[in-house]
C-alpha cells in the first residue's frame, strides 16, 4: 500500500527529508551504542573474561544494527508533498500513516531543532491544527528548505484561513 | 465610569447573591454547634463576621467590575489590586450560556458565560446581571453569528426534544456507577451479620457521596429541553440551578451518539455536542463538562434520530460495514464498526462495550489521516480518521478493506475541501469566522 497509489496522489511530486537525516540517525544510535558497548565490554572483561566481553560487545553491535535497519526504513518512508490546498505527509513502516492537512486549517507552524539536529543543520517542521490528533510533522529538513516551507505555509494558511 | 461611554456595571445585588452562597453552610454549622451545646455567642459572631466580610469584599469587587459591548468586542474589566481587562472578540464566539443559580433566581438575576474558540474554560463571565439584561445581551452577542446561520427554515423557538423525569431517573439509575459500592456494602453486611451497624456507620459518608452524585445528575438534567431559535440551538436544563446554553449551529464541530451497554436493551442513547472551546477531558470539574456537552441526556432511538436530523439538517449517509476479516483485528469492536460519507457529513461507529457514533460536518474537518498497523496490513485492512478540533472525538473509520479505505480517503479529502469552499463562499460569511450550512442551499 503506497501513498502514491491513492486517488489524487498519483502524479504529485513527493519530496523527502535531507540525506543528512540518515547521518543524523546513525550519529544518534552511535552516541548511545558506543558508550554502552565499550563500558559493558570492559565491565564484562573484568568480571567474566574475554568470551563474555565478546558476547556483550557482539550483542550491542547486533542490537545497534537492528535499530539502524529499522531507522533506515523509517527514514526512507518519510515523504511529503505540497498540493494546491493541502500538505500531505506520509510516514512509518510498521504503522504507515498518511495525513492530509489543509493549509486553511493551520493554526501555527513549529520549527524545532535539537542539539543533534543543530550540528547537522537540520530542523523538524510541524504544522498544528485545532485538532490534537492531526499530525503533520516533517523531520530532517535543511534549515533553508524548512524556512521557505514555513513561510509558504504561513502565507497559504493566511490566505485560505477557515474559522473554527 | 459613566454610562455615556458605554461602560456598564453588574447588578447591584451581586454582592448579596455572592455572599448568600455561604449562608446555607453556616446555618448548617450553627445548627450542629447548637445541638452540641457549645458557646453559641462566639460562633454566631464569627459567622456573622465572615458573612459581613464577604459582603464587603463583594461590594468592592462589584465597584471595580464593569463591562462594555462594542461593535465587535465585549470588554470586561475587573479586579482592584490586579486589574484585568478582557477583550472577547465576537467573531470567535462559540457559545453563550445563561446560568441561574437558585439564589440568583430568587432575585431575578442571571450569570452570563461566554465561550470562545480554543480555550479550556469559560472565557468571559458576567455575574450577575438582571435576567432581561442578560437575555438582551446574549441576543446582541449572537447577532454577530447571524451570518453563520443558514436561511432560517425552522419556525421560531421550535422545541426539538425534551426529557421526561422518569426516563432521566431511569437512565441515571441504569448508568450503574452506584452499583459497585452499594454491592460492596451489602456484601459486607451479609458476610459479617454481627457488624451491620459498624459497616453502615462507616460507609454512611461514602454512600451519601454517591447519592449526592446521582442526585446531581438528575438535578442537572432536570427539565431538559432543546429548541431551535434564531441564534442557534438553545439547550435548557436544571432543577435548582438552571443553565441555558445557546450554540450557533455553525459552531458545531461534531455530534456523538453514545449507547452504553445497560441502556441498549431499552433503546436509549445520549447525544453529545462538541464546540471548539475544548473542554479538557481530565480535571475534576465533571459537572461543568457535562453541562456543556449534552445535546440530549437520554432519549429513545427515534427521538435522537429526529433531533439529529433537525440539527444536522440533511439526510444521514448510508452506512457500510467493514469486511468480515476485521473480526480478527478487533472482535469486540467489530460488532459495531460502521461508517459512511455523504456530501456534508462523515459518520463513523466505533466502541467496544459502549457504542459510539460520531457525526462530523465535513466543513469542520481539520485533517484526514490514514493509518495502517502491522496486523491490519496482514489482513489487508486500513483505517481512516477525520480529525475535528479538540483533544479527541473525530470520526474513526476503522478497519476498512484496503481499496475501500483508499477510496474513502480520497473521497473525504475531496469532499471536505468542497465543503470548506462552499462555506467560504456562503453569502455573508466573514472571512475568518467560517461557518457551514447544513440544510442550507446545498441540502
Amino acid at each position: 500500500m503506497n501513498a502514491q497509489s491513492l486517488p489524487g496522489l498519483e502524479d504529485v511530486s513527493w519530496q523527502r527529508p535531507s540525506d543528512r537525516l540518515w547521518r543524523l540517525r546513525v550519529t544518534e544510535v552511535a552516541s548511545v551504542a558506543v558508550p554502552i558497548g565499550l563500558l559493558g565490554g570492559v565491565a564484562a572483561l573484568v568480571a567474566g573474561g574475554l568470551v563474555v566481553a565478546g558476547a556483550v560487545f557482539g550483542g550491542v553491535v547486533v542490537a545497534a544494527a537492528f535499530v539502524l535497519l529499522m531507522l533506515r526504513n523509517r527514514y526512507k518512508a518519510w515523504s511529503y508533498c505540497e498540493r494546491d490546498d493541502d500538505l500531505v505527509v506520509s510516514r512509518g513502516v510498521m504503522f504507515r500513516r498518511l495525513s492530509v492537512v489543509p493549509y486553511g486549517r493551520m493554526q501555527f507552524v513549529d520549527v524545532t531543532a535539537g542539539p543533534f539536529e543543530r550540528t547537522f543543520h537540520l530542523v523538524t517542521l510541524r504544522m498544528h491544527t485545532a485538532a490534537a490528533a492531526s499530525d503533520a510533522r516533517i523531520p530532517g529538513l535543511e534549515v533553508e528548505v524548512a524556512t521557505q516551507l514555513r513561510d509558504r505555509l504561513a502565507t497559504l494558511g493566511e490566505a485560505m484561513a477557515a474559522g473554527l | 465610569m459613566s454610562q455615556a461611554d458605554g461602560w456598564q456595571r453588574l447588578h447591584p445585588l451581586t454582592p448579596v447573591v455572592r455572599a448568600g452562597r455561604v449562608v446555607p453552610a453556616f446555618i448548617l454549622l450553627l445548627i450542629v454547634g447548637h445541638s452540641s451545646g457549645d458557646d453559641h455567642a462566639t460562633s454566631e459572631f464569627f459567622y456573622l463576621g465572615v458573612i459581613a466580610l464577604s459582603l464587603v469584599l463583594g461590594v468592592v469587587s462589584w465597584l471595580v467590575t464593569r463591562w462594555r459591548l462594542d461593535a465587535a468586542t465585549l470588554v470586561i474589566e475587573s479586579g482592584l489590586l490586579r486589574r484585568s481587562s478582557r477583550r472577547l472578540p465576537l467573531a470567535r464566539l462559540q457559545a453563550v450560556d445563561v446560568v441561574e443559580p437558585l439564589l440568583a433566581r430568587v432575585f431575578g438575576l442571571a450569570e452570563l458565560r461566554i465561550r470562545l474558540a480554543g480555550s479550556s474554560r469559560v472565557d468571559g463571565r458576567l455575574a450577575y446581571l438582571d435576567e432581561p439584561t442578560a437575555v438582551r445581551l446574549r441576543e446582541r452577542l449572537l447577532v454577530g453569528q447571524q451570518h453563520a446561520e443558514p436561511e432560517v427554515e425552522p419556525p421560531e423557538n421550535a422545541l426539538l426534544a425534551t426529557v421526561q423525569l422518569s426516563r432521566l431517573v431511569g437512565a441515571v439509575f441504569l448508568s450503574g456507577t452506584w452499583a459497585f459500592p452499594v454491592a460492596v456494602v451489602l456484601g459486607l453486611t451479609i458476610f459479617y451479620p454481627g457488624h451491620t451497624e459498624a459497616i453502615i456507620g462507616s460507609s454512611t459518608a461514602f454512600l451519601f457521596y454517591i447519592a449526592l452524585g446521582l442526585w446531581r445528575r438528575v438535578s442537572t438534567d432536570y427539565g431538559f429541553s432543546v429548541a431551535h431559535t434564531d441564534d442557534g440551538l438553545r439547550i435548557r436544563s436544571g432543577l435548582l440551578q438552571t443553565v441555558t446554553e445557546t450554540i450557533p449551529r455553525a459552531r458545531i464541530q461534531s455530534i456523538r451518539r453514545i449507547e452504553p451497554l445497560l441502556w441498549r436493551p431499552l433503546g436509549w442513547c445520549r447525544l453529545e455536542i462538541s464546540v471548539a472551546s475544548g473542554q479538557k477531558s481530565s480535571g475534576g470539574r465533571d459537572q461543568s463538562r457535562r453541562l456543556t456537552k449534552a445535546l440530549l441526556p437520554v432519549g429513545s432511538r427515534t427521538e435522537s434520530d429526529e433531533l439529529l436530523r433537525a440539527v444536522l439538517g440533511t439526510d444521514l449517509p448510508v452506512l457500510e460495514r467493514p469486511p468480515r476479516r476485521a473480526f480478527v483485528r478487533s472482535p469486540l469492536r467489530c460488532l459495531f464498526l460502521e461508517c459512511g460519507v455523504n456530501d456534508d457529513y462523515a459518520l463513523a461507529v466505533t466502541g467496544r462495550i459502549c457504542r459510539r457514533t460520531c457525526y462530523v460536518p465535513l466543513s469542520k474537518a481539520q485533517s484526514v489521516r490514514r493509518v495502517q498497523g502491522p496486523i491490519e496490513r496482514l489482513l489487508g485492512l486500513s483505517s481512516v480518521m477525520v480529525d475535528v478540533a479538540g483533544r479527541h472525538g473525530g470520526a474513526s473509520m476503522l478497519f476498512r478493506g484496503i481499496d475501500d479505505a483508499g477510496e474513502l480517503f480520497g473521497t473525504l479529502v475531496r469532499r471536505s475541501r468542497a465543503a470548506r469552499l462552499r462555506v467560504g463562499e456562503a453569502p455573508g460569511a466573514l472571512g475568518r469566522s467560517g461557518d457551514e450550512t447544513p440544510g442550507g442551499p446545498t441540502a
